[in-house]
């Protein structure tokens, strides 16, 4: 009985097809526009990296991308996608790590929303503990890639 | 997952196309004012769109698996009623599996924190839709599979660990 009421809950595979192009539709203007953006942005960064905004010791680095990542919005998609070509260009695994959890896991843009859901204590302690879970886990994930 | 067809998603949608818009609008400007930085862009674009192109098969058939069988709406209301480790379970299993953007959680969560749902079983909610397993692919195109898999078992772990902390914290 549960397993029949369950079925039909279930959406057609042709509607599930739907759900999903209609996502990706969404994304893909947005991913298409980041690409363009980075492969921009990515000609300067050698000059960046130069002008010491990455590129000092790692806790300069994690910082600097934990900074980044929190205050920045969007989906993970983008952060891996920018992530990925810093790293490419020469930015620490550290720095990378630290701006890709930031940027899933805090959320300062949502702050407000959060903290009239859940109150500002609750909002802002998640916050600060998902920063920091952020900078340990970018020293945690180089170190056992790396040995 | 239905969430992403209501009205309300449109707004964001024109946006993504909105965008898109202006950073074709930003490359006309560049290639007018300098030729050599719109061309090294522009192959630099064309080469990682190459490389990107079958993810997006990927992805698009992760979503549909995703949509066929995962009904993100019974497990929100198992995560309301599950405590001990179960309810750790069920939070940071319900986080992977939450599409959308937050904003649209939010009332979820503060309707079942109004029935009893724990602080930090929210707080390991939020924290675990750090990953999102149709977009595993891109990762592990970038950073490579063992990167990724410690990825998503670090933010398993530190759901929990973040979350039973700030209940602690809450609670002083």
């Amino acid at each position: 009985m549960n397993s029949a009421k369950r079925a039909a809950d279930r959406p057609s595979p042709r509607e599930a097809a739907t759900q999903a192009g209609y996502i990706l539709m969404n994304l893909l203007p947005v991913m298409i526009g980041v690409l363009l953006l980075i492969s921009l942005l990515s000609q300067f960064l050698p000059r960046l990296l130069e002008a010491g905004l990455f590129g000092g010791s790692p806790i300069q680095d994690a910082l600097v991308g934990a900074s980044l990542g929190s205050v920045a919005a969007g989906q993970p998609v983008v952060s891996y996608l920018l992530g990925g070509e810093l790293n490419g260009s020469g930015v620490s695994l550290v720095g990378v790590t630290a701006l890709v959890v930031a940027w899933v896991t805090v959320g300062l843009s949502h702050l407000p929303m959060e903290a009239q859901v859940f109150g500002w204590r609750f909002a802002v302690l998640r916050n600060l503990l998902a920063f920091v879970s952020a900078l340990c886990i970018a020293f945690i994930i180089p170190a056992v890639l790396h040995g | 997952m239905a969430e992403e067809n209501k009205p309300g998603r449109r707004a964001s949608r024109r946006g993504g196309w909105w965008f898109l818009g202006a950073m074709l609008l930003l490359y006309l400007i560049v290639g007018r004012l300098d030729p050599a930085l719109f061309e090294a862009s522009l192959t630099g674009f064309v080469s990682t769109l190459t490389d990107l192109l079958p993810l997006f098969g990927v992805m698009f058939l992760l979503l549909w698996l995703f949509n066929l069988y995962v009904r993100s709406g019974r497990v929100m209301k198992q995560l309301a009623r599950a405590g001990g480790m179960r309810g750790w379970i069920f939070s940071v299993g319900a986080g992977v599996l939450s599409m959308g953007p937050m904003y649209l959680w939010y009332p979820v969560l503060g309707q079942l924190r109004s029935e009893g749902l724990r602080p930090g079983l929210a707080a390991a909610f939020l924290y675990s839709r750090a990953i999102k397993i149709p977009m595993l692919p891109f990762m592990a195109h970038y950073f490579g599979a063992s990167y990724s898999a410690l990825f998503v078992t670090s933010v398993l772990l530190f759901s929990v660990l973040g979350g039973a902390a700030l209940e602690r914290l809450e609670r002083q």
